[in-house]
Order: C-alpha cells, then structure tokens, then sequence
C-alpha cells in the first residue's frame, strides 16, 4: 500500500469525452485509470494496466494504473465520476471541494485489503455505479448531523 | 389618455416657468388635447418632463466587475422582489433592475452610460436589456483607440471619420467619449499623460491631437451630441492647466467636459489642492462651443469606477483599498477602487466645494449639467441632496459650517449667495441635457414630445420633494404613484447610425486580422441586442 | 454548406474562428477547431434519436416535461438550479429568474472552478486584461496551475505564446513562457522554464514572490518544503519584476488545492505588487465555455457571480452556504434543476447522491448520468450549433453564437422561459 496525493484535472481524452458521450468507451478509460510514478508502481509490484484499488476517507474506487511523468508521491486521475468517489463534500465554507492534494491510499488489487472481491467487479458492471449502495463504502459523516 | 390639471409647469424648452397648465398625453406623446382617459389633479404639485441623465455609469464591463467586486456595498442594500418587480441590490452599484427602479422612483426617464469599451458594447447592451423603465444610450470610447491613433499619425483624417461612423454603428453607440485620451494607451505599459502635449509612445500622436480630431469628426458627422471629453490628469492637484489647455484646444469647436470638478484643481501635485474653479467657469462662460457636466462629490461611502485606469490605480495608492484594472486589447482601460469622501478631509471638501462653485459661477444654466459622475462622486440617487444644496442658501451654509473650513477658504463658496429656481433646476437636471444629447422629443412638454413626465409634491426641503416623485409617467403610462412602482416596462436604446464609406473595411479587417483576437465580422452588435432601438438622426 | 466565423462555445477560449462545413443534417467539419472543438461540433453536430422528454425515463411530450417540472419546482422548498456554463446568456437570464420566483438557490460551475478566482476579486480586486492584449504586449507569459495543453488547446498559439502582436512581432521569440506546477504536463514543454512546485505550497511560494516584489529579504529555510528554491523564485521574481509586460494565467492547480481563494488572493496580490516595477496582469483560465457569461449574468442581475440565494426574496451570497456542493452535501437541497451539466458526474459523490434522492429536472443535449437519474429530463438544441445566443469569453468579452444546423429540440433559452412562465401561474393559484 502506498499513501499518495491525488491530484484531480483535465485531460484532453477527458474532454473530448464529454462530446462524444460519456458511455463510450474513450471516456470511459480516460477517467478510469490512475496515472502513478514509476518508482510507486515498482515499490508496490504494479505495471502498466494492473488494477488497483484507491481509497479516501470518503470513497474508494479501482481503476487501471498506467506510469507517467508525475511526481513521486503523486497520483493523477482525470475529472469524472470515478474520481469523484474519493472527493469529499465538505468545501470549508469556500464552495469548493477539495479536488486537488487529497489523501489518497493505493492498494494493488492482488495485495489488497481481502473481502475487496466485491469491488473487483465495479469495472464489469454498467457504468459507474457510484449511486449502488453496496459497492460504495461511504464513511462520509452526515454533515448535517449535530451528533458528529 | 392622460391629462394632467392644475400643476405648476416648469417647461424650459417651451418658455413654461411655473404657469398652471393642463397637460396632455395620447399614444406616449404630449397631445393638445385628449377626451376621455385618466385624468391626475396636480394641484400643489410641480410638473416637469421626466429627468435626463447625461453621464453616469450603470452598464457594460467596468460596472459589472464593480459590482462583482463589492459584495460588501450589496449587502447593505438588498432590494426585495415584488409580484412586479426584480430583486437585486442597490447601495453604489446596483444591479441592472434595480438600476432601473430607482431611476424611476427619482423621476428619472433617460440616462446615457458615459464609457462603454467597444469591443464589450454587446455586454452594455445585454445589461440595458435588463434595465427597465429608463430610455437608455451609451458613449463609445475612443480617445484610446490604436487605429485612430494611427490615422492620427498618418495624417488620414478622412479615414478617421469614416472609422468613427463605423464604430457607432457597429456598437449602437450614441457619441464620442475621451476619457484621459493616450493616457490609458500609455497605462498599457504603465505609463500615463500629464499633459496634452504628451507624446504617446508607440504611436507618436499627442492628446491634443486626439481631442481635436475626434472633436472635428464628430462635428463632420453631425452628431447629436458632440465629443464628450473626460480631460488628462484628472483628480491631480494642478489639473486646472491640463483642463484649460483642452478648452483651448478645442479652439471654437464643440465639446463637452465630463464631470469637471475632477478636473479643476490647483496647487501642485503632491500639495494641497485648491479651486480653480473660478477661471475655468469664467473660459466657459466666454466660449459658448463648450458645455459641462459637475461630477459633484457628496460625503459618504461610494464606488470610483472609471476608464481612466491610471487614476485607479492612483486612488488605490492612496487608500490602500481594493484595486481592480481591466484594460481592453486596442481600445481602451478601467479602473476600479472603493472611495469614501469625508467631510472633514481637506481634499474631499475641496472637491465638494468645487462641484458647488461650479453650479454657482456658470450663468449659463443651459450649458451645465447635473452629474455626480455615478458612481465616482456619489450615487445617483443623491441627486436631490445636490438640489436642496443649490436652492436652498440657507442649509448650504448649514452644511457649510460642518465641513474642514479650512479647505471652504480656500475657495469662493462662502460668498456664493445664489439660489436655484425651480426652473433653472429644471435646465440642468432635464432641459439642457435633453437639449446637450441633441434629444429633440426628451427635456420638455411641448406638443410630440416623449410623454415622459414627472409630477412632485411642491414641497420646502427639496431633498425630500426630488426623492419622492407622486407620478412618473414613461411613454404615457403612468409607472410609479405615490411612491409605488405599479407597472414595469423597458425602455428603448437611443444610437445613432452615421454614413460611413465601406471602403474603410478593409484597412479595418486588416487592422482586426493584425491585432485583434476576434474576428472582424463578429464584432458589430447584431439587432437582437437592441429589442427596442431608437435611431436619433444624424442631420 | 460552409459558416465562416463560427464560435466554438467549448472551452473558455471561445475561438471565433471556425469554419463549419455542413453536410444534409450534420456538421462534417470543423476547421481550425482544436481537438477538443472538433468533438464538440461533430459530435453535438448530428442528429440525436433521444426523445424531446422523458419523465422518469419513459418518454413524454415537451408539454408534458414541463408541467411535471414545474408542478414538481412548485411543491418544493428549497432548489438548487445549477449547471449554467455550457449554455446562452439567454437560459441563464431565464434560469436567474427562476431561482428568484422559487426562492431557491442557484449556482453553477464556477463555485467547484474558479469561485476562488472570484472570491479574490471581491477580497483584493484584479488587475486584467483582455487576451488581445497579450498577444499584443506580453513578453513574460505564466501558467500556474494550468495544462493548457490538455485543457484549452489554441490558448498558446492564438492569444498568449506563438501569436505575432503589435509590440511582439516575431511571437514566441520574443515571449519568455514559465510553466508552475506539480507535475510536468504536456504543457510544459512549450515553455522555456518549467518549475515544479510541491503539492499545496503554492500560497506560500506566492506570498514569497509577492514579498520578493516588495524588496524584503527571504532566508531559505524559510521555504522549506515548497519545492522551488530562493534562487529559483529569486530569478522568476526577476523576471516578473523586469519584464515589459507579463501575464499570471491561473488554472485549477490553483483554486481547487489547499488554500484555494487564499492562493487566488495571494497571485492578485503579487500581480499588484509588481505594478510597482511593470505592467502585469493576471487572467483566470476559465474552463467551460460560457462559465464568464453566468458569473456576468449572476453580477449584473444580482451583484454577486455564483452561489446565490434567493429565499428571502432577494439575492444572498456566501460560498459554503449557498453553494451547490453544500447545499447538496448537507441534503438541503430539496429538488434541483439542472441546466447545461453533468453534475452526478461532475460533482463529488455525496453531493451526487443526493441528486438522486430527490428530484431533479435536467437540461441537456446529450443522455449523461445526471439525465439518467432524473425524473424530468428535457433534450435540448445545442447553444452554438442549433441556437443562437451569448457567450462570454475567459476575458469577459462577449460574442454572438450561431446557428448552423436546425433542431427539433428547443433550447434551454425556450424551455426555461415556459417552464418559468408555467411556475408563474402554479404560483399565482
């Protein structure tokens, strides 16, 4: 496991998507991969195309990880709604979420936390079962709730 | 149908000074007579066309970066919706509906933005979309504009006029608008002009040469109203010379100096200011070519917005308030800072005193205009506090006595006696700057006029008589009662559309390929930004 | 059929220079257009089978759409409508008048994009400009937080690196390009001096170029895990001081990381300070298309650009509060409409969820996940392609849309105007 910074952005695939639509598969992989430095790939056994499974404090979600030339220490995903399952949203009275510099914890899928199997399958099912309540572990507080 | 009995007219176009005259209105225009329809009994009341606002600023780029920038100002002011009407916010830079209510509640049926950028008039027009009640035009700035500086130093003085035509019709403007004309081209680089005799690097043309030839075409084109001069240097202790030399400049041809009280300093820069009011009154008084606006300042919290970026910046430096700039590619600049003019500052009641000295020395009330220069020196909705301050001798000397009296001496105020009539304020706040925009059907109540009327309550505090219309009536309807807006309309958009050879074009889409990051052809305002447009001839 | 002068409503850049070719029913061309214009004409470009409405999912007339959106907008107490940057001034006029006849709230893209951007003129004000003026005058060029590249793909060659200009006629060679960010994007190699800066540091490598502007002395230690070091941010500080006129382009790397409207104030601040040596200027890369149109809309009918509140009955403004993430996060929001975006794809999950919790009515031109889960879902004409309008540029400079191709869906400006006047008569019984 490897604790990283996730950086959050545009991409031109990213983009492109959104005019082509966002069930095709262009899209699709363009925000669903995680592009990692080489040295944190080698430090946890992955290559190019490996899954693995990320999670925040307030989401997790698995994607396909590809080296790129990012920072040890970084992670880079494109906007969309995979990603968007490890941004909180708590914006600190600002209105904006913290997209950027979030803590994110990378785990290889084959090493991974175990009774994560029923994550494995989030990639086969149709897309993206952010709103499914069994594949999305959600320990975001209820920021309305006094008790917390 | 309307018929308004028993008020007191104050007609000035018309020769009407006070005379109870029946007043008639049919199809949005002043009538002889009408049978049938409502009829008002303005008995004790006062009845006068509806006011024109010749220079403020309400809409375009500048304002709404104002107002983005002045969240603060907002909230002291929220302006609820009603089942007739928009909410928005008031206080120094109101929002667009707002804007246009309160112009209304005044009593106020025209006004004209003094500076819209023309690569943004499109955003001026959009903002005036939503700006309701008033008839409404812009000014077009140019006195910064790199293609006429160019013909300038290429001597293409036909050119330069047929660039001009061009430029009103493709922003719908209404006239010509200098505003610290190369000064804001030399900002670009961080620089400025102190005088008009300033060489203007780059382009090797000086303001004076700008201000005479824009001066000139906007004769050539028999515009209704002619160039509208905000002077170099302005807020400068020493500026009186730089205002001067301009009037001088002009040498016999028409022009109209913006909010000149900002422009009538003596002293040196870096020293105290004091009034040169009384020279520069007397040159306007002796050369009947040149009108002017005040720019009266009042005390209090407000919003300096203007295209003379320069001075902003200048404003900044000195408050350490907020500082907003926008410069515009090839045209023009603004700048943006909060101000508050307080009334025992030697500098801010010299200004004060000023803008009074200058109500008070011009005989001729026909060839001054009210103005604060909204928001510059006070909102508009201060307008009646600058009435009460000109008729009323006695709460001048009141207010007199609270100000730094230091800076009182050094100016003529406290030997100004003169006292306003309703009919000389009826010149400046309607009639002369119906007359000054060259709007034949606005400022007056004779037969075909625009049927924009308003009727106050004759009252002893004028301030409160000004603030207070019981009636205005817009195109013969009848808007606001006793203090209510009962209906909400929209305006028209005046412009004007002089005769230019096409042929001028092409060196313009050259110059847009060149230097311009839009193309040529998208750059006129197109018809759906004008829902209501009225086309004011050009002779 | 070729339209000359077309507007590409994408991105921020608004190009307005694009060719179209049309073929029978669709757009086959987009010249000039970058990758990411070419996807958006082409693809929005051709003719779509989806119904004009479906009402939780199964389809329905326009009329229909309408009426459950308003009966639905009726019965609630506190909307949201959100979204806004991908379409005309035109709907978002529509939309603001609708926030305020239901007293809801009503924000779009730029609270989770540049709000900072505008959280920082409000605290400091701005020193800008327009872009021509770049292309004009600029002889120091900046990204901060921004992949240009990726994000606006002609901002470097038509406004701010390679483009010739009056006082910069030979382009890039007279232009000094920086790229700052955490990591070397594709950009950066179109700059000559790439500066990689540590992750959420950027305030203070800021304050520290804004201090170095000022004349005051800086000690290394006391940068210190910022990544750059002092003689690095000594020389850019140079540069920026010395130069003849430079530019701060600010992208998300900036509004979206630790400090957000901090690190936004902190770059207006350092702007203003260099005006101290030299003409500087700073312009915020706003990514959508028309996200400057709603922030002018919002300003000029409300006084404030986004996150606005309306259920006092008039306008209220405070990002946290009034926010879309907010007020969806806390579940607060009782219904939304949502205009021109995809926000359960766009926005972090919980605030997601909770479109799907309650009801939500979507404008959109395509199906997208937030269509999906809508209960009212309205195809609508593409602003640009089969509606005229306005757009306003990343400089706020205004510009007409086109209509290249006829629809049979009407735009989000006609739908919201009846849904409007549709809640006018709903709330008048």
């Amino acid at each position: 496991m490897a604790r990283l910074k996730l950086i959050t952005g545009r991409s031109t695939k990213q983009g492109t998507g959104i005019s082509i639509g966002k069930e095709c598969a262009g899209y699709r992989e363009a925000i669903s991969f995680v592009e990692l430095n080489q040295s944190d790939m080698a430090r946890l056994g992955l290559s190019n195309g490996d899954q693995v499974r990320l999670s925040t404090q307030f989401g997790a979600a698995e994607v396909k990880c590809c080296s790129a030339e990012i920072p040890v220490g970084l992670a880079f995903m494109a906007f969309g709604p995979v990603c968007n399952r490890l941004i909180g949203g708590e914006t600190y009275a600002s209105g904006m979420p913290d997209s950027k510099h979030v803590d994110v914890e990378v785990h290889s899928i084959d090493h991974g936390p175990s009774g994560s199997g029923s994550g494995s399958g989030s990639q086969s099912k149709s897309f993206p079962q952010i709103l499914d309540p069994d594949s999305d572990p959600d320990p975001d507080p209820d920021l309305r709730n006094d008790e917390k | 149908m309307l018929r308004i009995i028993n008020g007191e007219v104050y007609d000035p176009i018309n020769n009407i000074n006070g005379e109870v005259r029946e007043i008639c209105i049919d199809d949005g225009r002043i009538v002889a007579s009408v049978n049938g329809g409502r009829t008002i009994d303005a008995a004790g009341m006062v009845v006068m066309p509806g006011g024109v606002d010749m220079h403020c600023h309400i809409a375009g780029p500048k304002v709404n970066t104002a107002r983005k920038m002045r969240p603060e100002d907002h909230r002291l002011d929220p302006v609820p919706r009603t089942s007739i009407t928009r909410s928005g916010v008031g206080k120094t830079v109101p929002s667009t509906f707002a804007t246009g209510y309160r112009y209304a509640a005044m009593g106020y049926t025209t006004a004209f933005d003094a500076a819209v950028p023309p690569l943004a008039a499109r955003h001026a027009h959009e903002e005036f979309s939503d700006t309701p009640v008033i008839d409404k035009g812009f000014f077009v700035l140019m006195g910064n504009n790199e293609f006429i500086m160019q013909q300038i130093a290429a001597g293409e003085h036909e050119r330069l006029r047929h660039y001009v035509a061009w430029l009103l019709n493709a922003t719908r403007g209404y006239a010509v608008k200098l505003v610290n004309p190369g000064g804001v081209e030399l900002w670009k680089f961080r620089g400025n002009a102190q005088t008009i005799d300033d060489e203007i690097s780059g382009f090797g043309v000086t303001p004076r040469q700008i201000i005479v030839s824009l001066a000139e075409a906007s004769m050539e084109l028999h515009l209704p109203h002619p160039v509208h001069i905000h002077c170099n240097n302005l807020g400068i202790a020493g500026n009186w010379q730089a205002t001067l030399e301009t009037m001088k400049a002009l040498d016999g041809r028409r022009g109209h100096l913006a909010h000149v009280q900002f422009h009538s300093y003596g002293g040196r820069p870096g020293g105290l200011f004091t009034s040169r009011v009384p020279e520069l009154a007397e040159y306007v008084n002796t050369h009947t070519n040149l009108t002017v606006d005040i720019g009266q300042v009042l005390f209090g919290e407000t919003t300096s917005l203007t295209g003379d970026g320069p001075l902003a910046y200048m404003l900044h430096q000195i408050s350490g308030r907020k500082w907003a700039n926008v410069d515009v590619e090839n045209e023009e600049g603004c700048g943006i800072v909060p101000i508050e003019y307080k009334d025992k500052n030697y500098v801010h009641t010299t200004q004060w005193a000023i803008g009074l000295e200058w109500f008070l020395l011009v005989r001729d009330p026909w060839r001054i205009a009210l103005s604060t220069d909204h928001p510059n020196g006070a909102s508009f909705v201060a307008y009646p506090q600058i009435i009460r301050l000109l008729m009323d001798r006695e709460y001048r000397r009141e207010i007199l006595k609270t100000v730094n009296p230091k800076a009182i001496t050094k100016t003529t105020l406290l030997d100004q006696d003169r006292e306003y009539s309703l009919f000389e304020i009826a010149i400046i706040t309607r009639a002369g700057p119906a007359r000054l925009l060259g709007l034949n059907s606005k400022g007056h109540l004779g037969i075909g006029a625009d049927a924009d009327v308003t009727i106050y309550d004759k009252q002893e505090d004028k301030e409160e008589m000004f603030s207070n219309p019981r009636y205005v009536i817009k195109e013969g309807e009848v808007l606001v009662e006793d203090g209510h807006i009962r209906k909400e309309t929209y305006g028209q958009t005046l412009f004007v559309a002089p005769r230019f050879d096409p042929a001028v074009e092409k060196e313009i889409r050259e110059y847009f390929d060149k230097y311009y990051t839009i193309e040529f052809e998208n750059y006129p305002v197109q018809d759906n930004y004008l829902p209501r447009p009225q086309e004011v001839e050009v002779k | 059929m070729q339209f000359d002068h077309v507007v590409c409503a994408f991105c921020g850049c608004d190009c307005d220079d694009i060719s179209v070719v049309v073929e029978g029913d669709r757009i086959i061309q987009a010249k000039n257009a970058c990758v990411l214009g070419k996807a958006w004409f082409l693809n929005h470009g051709k003719p779509s089978d989806l119904p004009v409405a479906r009402i939780e999912g199964r389809p329905a007339g326009l009329q229909e759409g309408i009426e459950e959106a308003a009966r639905c907008l009726c019965s609630v107490r506190y909307p949201l409508i959100y979204g806004l940057s991908s379409t005309s001034c035109e709907a978002q006029r529509q939309s603001v008048a609708l926030a305020e006849l239901l007293g809801g709230c009503i924000d779009c893209c730029t609270s989770v994009c540049h709000g900072p951007s505008g959280m920082a003129l409000q605290a400091v004000g701005e020193p800008t400009c327009t872009l021509g003026e770049i292309k004009n005058r600029a002889d120091l060029v900046i990204y901060w937080g921004s992949n240009p590249g990726e994000s606006h793909p002609r901002h470097m060659a038509r406004y701010a690196v390679t483009a010739k200009g009056m006082f910069i006629r030979r382009g890039r060679k007279d232009r000094t390009v920086v790229l700052v960010d955490v990591r070397r994007t594709s950009s950066a190699a179109a700059a000559d001096i790439f500066l990689q800066i540590q992750p959420g540091k950027d305030f203070e490598a800021l304050w520290a170029l804004q201090a170095l502007a000022n004349g005051e002395k800086l000690d290394e230690a006391g940068l210190a895990g910022i990544g750059l070091t002092l003689d690095q941010l000594t020389a850019l500080a140079e540069r920026m001081m010395h130069c003849k006129f430079g530019v701060l382009f600010l992208g998300q790397g900036l509004t979206q990381t630790r400090g957000k409207h901090f690190n936004t104030s902190a770059a207006f601040l350092l702007v203003r300070a260099l005006y101290q040596h030299t003409k500087f200027a700073l312009i915020p890369m706003r990514g959508h298309g028309n996200v400057a149109g709603i922030d002018n809309v919002l300003g000029w009918q409300t006084g404030y650009p986004f996150g606005v509140n309306f259920s006092l009955g008039y306008p209220r403004f405070s990002p946290g509060e009034y926010t879309a993430v907010d007020v969806l996060s806390r579940g607060e929001a009782d219904a939304a409409l949502i205009v021109a975006s995809d926000p359960v794809s766009s926005l972090p999950a919980r605030a997601a969820r909770r479109l799907s919790e309650i009801p939500t009515i979507a404008l959109d031109t395509h199906e997208s996940e937030t269509t999906r889960i809508a209960q009212v879902a309205i195809t609508t004409a593409t602003a640009g392609i089969h509606a005229e309008g306005t757009v306003y540029r990343m400089d706020n400079i205004p510009l007409r849309l086109r209509k290249v191709l006829p629809s049979s869906y009407p735009s989000d400006e006609e739908v919201l105007s009846r849904l409007l006047a549709r809640v006018k008569e709903l709330k008048a019984c």
